[in-house]
């Protein structure tokens, strides 16, 4: 079923994990290749993501109200919200990434993954373990092999706290 | 409270975040699991940062020093104030000593570098990793013969190649053609080149479009032409020079690259280098002729990308 009737602006609803809903344009939603082919090939109003957190959803739904007025007049307002999007604590800046990535807005995971990768680099190697919660699976001889043939891997910033 | 997303990232994300990493930052990670290690390790993900970073790569020089040893400089451009700072940096290598002679050739990073003994290492400069480039039993004899160098990649087989040409002195018309694989640590003869010679032994190689360029002169007449040998298949072609240069009076005596495109040189009295560049690479009509200051710098300072390690010694 159609969402509107053609002329007026169509309306869909976005629910987030929490079932909290997002009434918003759905010219907004294109942007997500997802959601694109959910509307144009299902003609659905209203669409469940329980997968993304809402305190997610708002970010990216932000994102894309501000991508969509860019013009080349604001373009350096564009690039302070940009900055500013991604100035949140490590742990919601991957909350961010995997939901981008599952909606596929292909400029805007680019820009998640390079703040991501901006803000491990100078970790220790511990840190990045801690942040990724990856478990080390060398064995214990192998780990100080790594630790005598590249030092400075441990010695970087060891805050984990990811902000 | 939630559980981080971190866990359940995809691993096309995990690759894609850590591509954007810093090269230095793609050797240390290696460490933090066996999964890791597999992504930074694969040549696919190696060559992929390389595109990635070709644009932002800190660009730096490498020289020998008046007392053998080798030297970087990098550029730190401030935007403050607009100017650029120039640091040296010494290369320490704990097992080598510094009887260094000649930078004679680089590619992503790596440095191709000959010692007193003729020895030639490939060096990583950022790493300080090297690997000596073992002798070739079939190389001509020193003194009685000599040779160009040359360092590149083949993106076909994914292996750093060192090219000799050499010949014996006196005997003009004879190039003999050898290559080394990195990858496999084997040298072999080619096919040699006849009717050619490259000209001012000291010019390395020049790298553009997956091959290696030199200037030579071709026999009867001994007019100037560009060979260039294809890393690939390993091929030699002749690359045709501006349509207006007279090929037996050659000034342009010298070839380098300028962001990515064939050139050739010319020292003119005024401190200035008289350009010829190939902007389409192969096309004859896209030979342009420009003017550029010249800078004074060490003699033999040969450029290179900073990439860390990822690239050598697999």
């Amino acid at each position: 079923m159609a969402s509107s009737t053609t002329g007026e602006k169509k309306i869909l609803t976005l629910k987030g994990g929490d079932n909290e809903e997002f009434i918003l344009e759905e010219s907004l939603v294109l942007q997500s290749e997802l959601l694109k082919n959910m509307v144009k090939e299902e003609r659905v109003s209203s669409i469940p993501l329980p997968s993304i957190k809402s305190k997610t959803l708002v970010k990216i739904i932000e994102y894309l109200k501000k991508h969509a007025e860019l013009t080349p007049s604001n373009k350096e307002e564009f690039k302070n919200f940009e900055k500013e999007f991604v100035n949140v604590v490590l742990e919601e800046l991957l909350d961010i990434t995997v939901a981008v990535n599952y909606l596929k807005i292909n400029g805007l995971l680019e820009f998640c993954c390079q703040a991501v990768a901006d803000r491990i680099k100078d970790k220790s190697v511990e840190a990045v373990r801690k942040i990724f919660r990856i478990e080390s699976d060398f064995t214990p001889e192998e780990e100080s092999e790594f630790r005598k043939e590249t030092p400075e891997a441990f010695e970087g910033d060891l805050d984990d706290t990811t902000n | 409270m939630a559980m981080s997303k971190a866990e359940t990232l995809p691993q096309e994300i995990i690759i894609d975040i850590l591509s954007r990493l810093p090269a230095k930052f793609v050797g240390q990670y290696r460490c933090v699991s066996k999964q890791w290690l597999n992504f930074l390790s694969d040549p696919q993900f190696i060559k992929f940062h390389l595109t990635i970073h070709a644009d932002k790569l800190e660009k730096k020089l490498i020289y020998v020093s008046a007392s053998n040893s080798l030297h970087t400089i990098t550029f730190n451009h401030n935007p403050q104030n607009g100017t650029t700072d120039a640091i040296s940096r010494k290369l320490n290598f704990q097992q080598l000593s510094d009887n260094w002679v000649r930078v004679v050739g680089s590619c992503n990073g790596l440095v191709l570098v000959v010692n007193d003994e003729m020895i030639k290492y490939l060096i990583n400069p950022t790493s300080l990793n090297y690997h000596r480039i073992p002798n070739f039993h079939l190389a001509l004899p020193l003194p009685g013969s000599c040779s160009v160098y040359g360092l590149g990649y083949d993106f076909a087989t994914d292996d750093y190649k060192v090219v000799t040409l050499s010949r014996y002195r006196g005997h003009i018309d004879n190039t003999f053609v050898d290559v080394y694989s990195v990858r496999m640590g084997l040298w072999k003869r080619l096919q040699s080149l006849p009717h050619y010679r490259a000209i001012r032994m000291r010019a390395s190689g020049v790298l553009v479009n997956g091959a290696l360029h030199w200037l030579a002169r071709k026999a009867p007449d001994y007019s100037y032409v560009i060979v260039a040998f294809d890393l690939s298949d390993e091929k030699f072609l002749e690359v045709p020079t501006p349509a207006t240069l007279d090929n037996n009076n050659f000034v342009f005596n010298k070839l380098s690259a300028l962001r990515g495109c064939l050139c050739m040189l010319f020292d003119t009295l005024e401190n200035e280098v008289d350009v010829w560049m190939m902007r389409e690479y192969g096309d004859v009509e896209s030979w342009t002729r420009f003017r550029i200051a010249r800078l004074h710098l060490e003699y033999g300072s040969v450029p290179f990308c900073s990439i860390g390690d990822d690239v050598m010694f697999y």
